[in-house]
């Protein structure tokens, strides 16, 4: 049983095939990057396997739990960071996580403990009574980060959790994320951005139009795309037959701005 | 730039505004707004034109309403003095309902930032402000011509063209003067709101500002039914006191505007030095307003640019957290997001102001002893708003949806925490009905049941509407709306909360004029909203998912 396993997913949105019998894995203790470009379906995948939205047909467990028929016990087990963060403004971090300990029902001092030492590391200590309306992108993104982990799940679950960062908000972000699988934990984000996911993933899977294009660690992609030594976005956008058109878009660009 | 131009820009600019505000308060629109942006829109511009149509109305209901008593008390002596508290209380009202009534919209103002596109085209300084004050205007236009046209228009049909045009003149500057005040208080509770550090002082500010909103809606609302006492009241005072209250009371705004209309409309009924008092005191006030005016704009502009900086003294302290039950924690946090912004202390004050508007009109025939329809009406009322209370918890939950998707929170029990809430208020409203009713003449004692056992609809009303909601809306899941924003669901909240809550309220009234006997009535009532309430609790668990 592996963390995550998703069988055959299908989900629409009205007509749109958000996402198209998707399958894959997330094996014990590895970094699984889901990679594609706007609107190819990860959000959507994540969110199914969060139970917050229901699949048109296909499963989705985590842990062996299902997550449609009991989403209440895959939360207990995920730490989820989602796309948009949508934190309650005018609350302080400190009344969040407050508000999250209690829901979660975790023991008092172990958590005070954990607060206390993960602000430390994330240099978050300075912020943990300003109200969240007040902090900086790569703030907000650890105060995330915080809530997620705050009763220290095996699982991470992270939607574009590298976006709006700055450069050094990006390193704690992936040392965060090596971090946890070095003690044995799981971790399972998208990205469209393709840098990050070198040198981060075991492996990845490649996704565009709700259908996953390739999948497997850097080394078989290139492999598979025959371009070897390049990087991951040359393989994605070979992958996923963008190569051409960015080239011409290059083109017409470059001719529009002589003029 | 010509005005018909200025105006069009402004008009612009209050759309983004709204639109800022509007978003605002409800986040999750953010991601909705990209898949049909028409129909937001669309719902915004109705949202705004329903909340201005609502002052507007209520602004008229008591213009008509003094116009009426003004016309009624020509006949009694001294009607001087009632005349020139009774305008006085009108430009009170009216001054307190446009500063009230939007201040939940103007926080958008300064959170948006809206000013900061037409400040990076060639517009100078005295240009810009102008765009901003009439970029305000524009968000309170409606209100405020109905405000400053038809009451003045009114009173010159019933009392003369100068009195009319004297008003008109008083009315402008108290829309100005109400503006004015509105622009610098938003702004500073904006500020005060966000600045999130737990002392005791930033608490009792924001309880002062919700409270003194509060306070303020009710009197707006409340005032229409004791203004015979207020006037008869200043009648006796200064009988008594001497003329010297007068004076003193010529001297303030809005008795001052008041005073002046009296003389112009009665002649100088007033001491002397009352009718001075008077007369310097509008000019002053008059002025004032100008500079409001002028001022007002360079206020905007330093609020809307920079945002305001919110307080940054935040005392480092040592990183602890307080952990408790999951109830007592959503219910707690709840509180603490309701109190931090002015759009949910209304909403979840309005069932008390609703009642203090109404509980007047249960006294309006005091001499005769107080009927069983008057109660249920009274009583069906807060029901009802009893229901609009819960949209506005649901709504809360809006800014926090990226916290609420990863915890494992059963539906019912987020439910239950805003069920809690509402239903104190609403059991709190009702109580004030029978502590009311007990100081009262009744017609048979039994009325006195009738707020008592509307009780358990505390629960029924709140889980009805909370189930219809998350089922309508959400599919069964925890879902937030805004009662501005999403008119369907708040009129689908009316109607669940109008059957659910008048039903046993029906009850009692059909057993009522069949057997005429007050004792099995209110038993019917009592067994009809029991029922309901187990009803709920039973089949609740059933249409919600997690
Ligand atoms: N709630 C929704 N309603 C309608 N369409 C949606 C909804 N959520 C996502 N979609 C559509 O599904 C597709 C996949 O979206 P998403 O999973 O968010 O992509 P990604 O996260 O990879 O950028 C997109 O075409 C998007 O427009
Ligand atoms: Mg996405």
């Amino acid at each position: 049983m592996n963390p995550i396993e998703v069988r055959e997913l299908v989900k629409t949105f009205g007509h749109v095939k958000a996402v198209n019998n998707l399958t894959f894995d997330v094996y014990e203790g590895e970094v699984y990057g889901l990679l594609g470009p706007n609107g190819a379906g990860k959000t959507t995948t994540l969110k199914v396997l969060m139970g917050l939205l229901d699949p048109d047909s296909g499963t989705a467990t985590v842990f062996g739990i299902d997550s449609t028929s009991d989403p209440i016990e895959v939360k207990k087990r995920v730490g989820y960071v989602p796309e948009e963060q949508l934190l309650y403004n005018s609350l302080t971090s400190r009344e969040i996580l407050e508000f999250v300990a209690s829901v979660r029902g975790l023991d008092y001092y172990r958590t005070k403990n954990r607060v206390e030492e993960m602000a430390r590391a994330l240099d978050f200590a300075n912020h943990y009574d300003k109200p969240v309306i007040t902090l900086s992108q790569g703030n907000k993104q650890k105060a995330m980060l915080l809530i997620a982990m705050l009763h220290a799940p095996d699982l991470l679950i992270l939607d574009e959790p590298f976006s709006g960062l700055d450069v050094r908000t990006t390193r704690i972000m992936k040392d965060v994320i090596q971090i946890h699988t070095e003690r044995g934990g799981s971790v399972l984000f998208s990205t469209h951005i393709m840098e990050m996911a070198e040198g981060l993933c075991d492996r990845v899977g490649i996704i565009d139009d709700g259908v996953l294009v390739a999948e497997g660690t850097l080394d078989e992609l290139r492999t598979q795309s025959q371009s070897e030594g390049a990087t991951l976005e040359s393989v994605f956008l070979r992958l996923t037959g963008e190569e051409d058109e960015v080239r011409k878009g290059v083109d017409a660009l470059k001719g529009a701005l002589d003029k | 730039m010509n005005f018909r131009e200025r105006w069009r820009v402004a008009g612009v600019i209050a759309q983004e505004i709204r639109f800022n505000g509007y978003l605002d308060a409800n986040p999750s629109n953010l991601s909705r707004i990209k898949e049909k942006p028409e129909r937001i829109i669309s719902q915004i511009k109705r949202g705004s034109a329903f909340n201005s149509i609502l002052t507007g109305f209520i602004v008229l209901m008591i213009g008509i309403f003094m116009v009426a008593f003004l016309f009624i008390l020509s006949s009694a002596g001294n009607e001087g003095l009632q005349f020139a508290v009774s305008i006085s209380i009108f430009l009170g009202i009216s001054f307190a309902l446009i500063l009230f009534m939007n201040l939940m919209s103007t926080t958008g103002f300064f959170s948006s930032g809206a000013m900061i596109l037409p400040s990076t085209l060639p517009f100078n300084k005295s240009d810009l402000e102008g765009l901003m004050l009439l970029a305000f205007a524009r968000i309170f236009i409606a209100p405020i011509v109905l405000i400053v046209v038809i009451y003045p228009a009114m009173i010159a049909a019933l009392f003369g063209l100068l009195t009319g045009i004297f008003l008109l003149a008083a009315l402008a500057t108290t829309s100005i003067l109400a503006l004015g005040a509105l622009i610098r208080v938003s702004g500073w509770f904006y500020s005060k709101s966000q600045s999130g550090n737990e002392s005791k002082l930033s608490i009792i500010i924001r309880i002062g500002a919700g409270l003194g909103m509060m306070i303020g809606i009710f009197i707006s609302y409340g005032v229409m039914g004791f203004i015979p006492a207020i006037v008869d009241f200043i009648t006796t005072l200064s009988t008594i006191v001497g003329s010297g209250i007068t004076i003193i009371l010529a001297l303030i705004f809005p008795f001052s505007f008041g005073f002046v209309a009296a003389i112009i409309t009665y002649g100088p009924v007033f001491p002397l030095p009352t009718v001075i008092a008077s007369t310097l005191a509008s000019i002053v006030y008059i002025y004032l307003g100008f500079r409001s005016y002028i001022t007002s704009g360079r206020t905007l502009r330093s609020l809307a640019m920079g945002g305001i900086s919110v307080s940054s003294d935040f005392s480092i302290s040592p990183i602890d957290l307080n952990i408790s039950s999951k109830l007592r924690a959503m219910i707690r946090k709840d509180i603490r997001v309701a109190t931090r912004s002015l759009g949910s202390i209304m909403l979840l004050v309005l069932p008390f102001i609703l009642v203090f508007a109404i509980l007047p009109s249960l006294s309006l025939g005091y001499s005769t002893a107080i009927r069983s329809w008057s109660v249920l009406l009274v009583v069906g009322y807060i029901t009802i708003f009893g229901g609009a209370a819960m949209v506005g918890l649901l709504g809360l939950d809006t800014q926090g949806a990226s916290i609420y998707e990863g915890l494992p929170l059963r539906t019912m029990t987020v439910l239950n925490g805003k069920i809690v809430i509402s239903a104190v208020s609403y059991s709190f409203s009702t109580l004030v009905v029978f502590v009311f009713l007990l100081l009262g003449n009744l017609i048979s004692p039994y009325l006195l049941f009738i707020p008592l056992f509307q009780i358990p609809c505390a629960y029924s009303v709140g889980a009805a509407v909370g189930g219809t909601i998350y089922k309508v809306r959400g599919g069964g899941r925890v879902t937030a709306v805004n009662l501005v924003g999403d008119q369907l669901m708040s009129l689908l909240a009316l109607v669940v909360s109008g059957i659910v809550g008048l039903l046993p309220l029906s009850g009692y009234g059909v057993t009522l004029l069949i057997t005429g006997d007050h004792l099995l009535s209110v038993l019917v009532q009592l067994s009809i909203s029991l029922g309901e309430a187990i009803l709920l609790r039973i089949t609740l668990p059933h249409i919600l998912k997690d």
